[in-house]
């Protein structure tokens, strides 16, 4: 319990905070261009950066809220049976695409140690990591939201 | 292989799986059985979502709902009140008009059926107008906003085809407000056979009085506009200065922002914004594969090899988008279908920024093309009246959808007149 509201408090923040940097980040652009002499090279890479980083945070969160679009026009048409296997089967098939994803995630994370980006020069490993926040966050809620379908479960 | 990508995404769709996931476990079959390096997955996805000219996205949505936020639906619903409610079915302009204004800050149907509807269907249900009509002219109205700019689905097809922002905007202009138009036109005679209820005549002053509470409003469409336009910021410039202009109004002139509710606001936007992009990462994936397996090339060479006139491809092409349409979501349609399309449209010789606004207007009338619309949906959830009647009531605002498109499809000057005007 500790741990859920812990990540949502964490990724709730983290959201909040990287939307700022990549809101401030454009401004700055905006604010270089028209009275500094020059616009810094950085700010473009760096409010990509912050705004994968926001989506990242996000990504669990919006999982949890049920944001993603679906198809609802052959769904209506199924029998309450069908429903619920359907509604039991999807958080697993998230979680398993997820969860793969995030497998895999961790291999472009240790590519990152080797290359740096064009502008910051920082390693690519830290903007990369956004891949594993993201896969990892929505696979523990599709975890979350199968048990629960699961304790709750009757045809 | 690509039966089965295709299969697997299919079956996704039908049992209700998210599109980004369905479109992110087809890639994923696909590359386990085709023995692709998997690392693959996450570097496609990353690679989908940096791009810069995405960051207008979430500036454009968070700047809608903070103008949301800050009352401002109301007073646009209040300014087209004052301006058209003397009319016969006066409310019923008022949604159009107001769909029409409040487009240059959702920028999608779907939020603007929600957005107006929980507004106007009440009051139009309070003042006479038939439930059914007045949840069908909601989600009729609603398909005007993703067209007239600045539009999410143009932003998306210009990340997609890298054609100027400033001039899909430009070219969404005529066919939003003749599809604005088309709509009014069919109201007014629905509302004069029925005849539906209209306001007393609003004096000069009180109209310059809800012009003044509108102006601010409309003055961020502008700056955008104008900005994007006159090559003053680029897209995300654009977007955030929206943002920063919003935060403004809305703390000191409009007084209804605080930090608590801009940081919901915020937060929500983030949460709509995140599940586009992993959309958008996801369908990076997906057109990787299709691309790696040449499928626009032979796609193309298969319609060109059943016809090479013009017209008849832009026909198929109109018949398959507004299909899709119907059942999916516009951004989710546009990424996996507008890059194949987009090709098969430029070896007929179709203008690419003209195929643009072609495709956009397919799928937001696939929105409320019955018998599964989503827009349909929203509108008829929210006036808890069958769907089913208010598809009925639908037809003769999705005829006069209809007849729009044709021009559009048979006229290009009717998207690239300003385009060229204003920007070559």
């Amino acid at each position: 319990m500790k741990f859920k509201i812990f990540l949502s408090t964490f990724l709730k923040y983290g959201t909040l905070l990287t939307t700022l940097g990549f809101i401030s980040s454009v401004s700055l652009q905006i604010y270089a261009r028209f009275f500094l002499t020059d616009v810094p090279s950085w700010t473009e890479e760096a409010s990509r950066m912050l705004f994968i980083y926001s989506v990242s945070f996000a990504s669990g969160l919006a999982y949890r809220g049920n944001y993603f679009v679906y198809l609802e026009a052959f769904y209506i048409g199924f029998s309450n049976k069908t429903k619920k296997m359907v509604d039991l089967v999807s958080p697993i098939l998230s979680f398993l695409l997820f969860g793969i994803t995030a497998w895999y995630a961790i291999a472009v994370f240790q590519m990152g140690f080797s290359e740096s980006s064009p502008s910051l020069q920082i390693m690519m490993a830290i903007p990369f990591f956004s891949l594993l926040i993201l896969s990892c966050s929505v696979s523990f809620y599709s975890l979350l939201s199968l048990l629960k379908k699961i304790k709750y479960w009757k045809l | 292989m690509i039966a089965l990508l295709l299969a697997v995404f299919v079956l996704g769709l039908y049992f209700r799986f998210p599109i980004a996931f369905s479109l992110g476990l087809s890639c994923l079959v696909y590359f386990i059985f085709s023995g692709s390096p998997m690392v693959v997955v996450p570097l496609k996805m990353y690679a989908g979502i940096d791009v810069f000219i995405l960051l207008s996205i979430p500036g454009f949505v968070i700047a809608g709902n903070l103008m949301n936020q800050s009352g401002l639906t109301d007073k646009i619903i209040d300014f087209c009140n004052h301006l058209l409610g003397h009319v016969r079915g006066g409310l019923s302009f008022v949604n159009i008009s107001a769909s029409m204004l409040f487009a240059g800050i959702s920028g999608t149907a779907i939020s603007d059926t929600a957005s107006l509807g929980a507004v106007m269907i009440p009051a139009m249900k309070k003042e006479g107008y038939d439930s059914d009509f007045s949840c069908a002219i909601t989600a009729a109205s609603s398909t005007v906003g993703p067209i007239i700019p600045p539009s999410l689905p143009m932003i998306i097809a210009a990340t997609l085809s890298g054609l100027s922002v400033g001039k899909l905007f430009l070219a969404g202009a005529i066919p939003g407000l003749l599809l604005g138009l088309g709509l009014m036109l069919v109201a007014y005679f629905v509302a004069k056979k029925k005849n539906y209820p209209k306001h007393p005549k609003s004096t000069p002053l009180q109209i310059f009085k809800s012009f003044i509470n509108t102006f601010w409003a409309l003055l961020m469409t502008a700056i955008i506009l104008f900005g994007i336009i006159g090559g003053v910021f680029t897209p995300t410039e654009a977007s955030v200065v929206a943002v920063l202009y919003v935060l403004f109004i809305g703390l000191f002139v409009y007084k209804k922002l605080n930090l608590r509710n801009i940081s919901v606001v915020v937060l929500d936007s983030m949460k709509t914004t995140a599940s586009l992009m992993i959309l958008v990462g996801f369908a990076n994936l997906f057109g990787y594969i299709l691309i790696t397996e040449q499928i626009p090339q032979r796609i193309s060479e298969q319609i060109l090899l059943f016809t090479t006139n013009r017209y008849t491809v832009l026909l198929l092409i109109n018949l398959l988008l507004i299909l899709i349409g119907t059942f999916m979501e516009t951004i989710a349609a546009l990424l996996i279908l507008f890059p194949i399309l987009l090709k098969v449209a430029i070896e007929v010789d179709v203008e690419p920024i003209h195929f643009t606004v072609i495709a956009v207007l397919n799928l937001i009338i696939g929105l409320t093309t019955p018998p599964v619309g989503v827009c349909l949906f929203v509108a008829s959830s929210i006036g808890k009246t069958p769907i089913g009647k208010v598809s009925r009531s639908g037809l003769p605002f999705l005829a006069v959808s209809l007849l729009v498109l044709l021009l559009v499809s048979l006229f290009p000057e009717l998207s690239l007149f300003l385009p060229h005007l204003i920007m070559d």
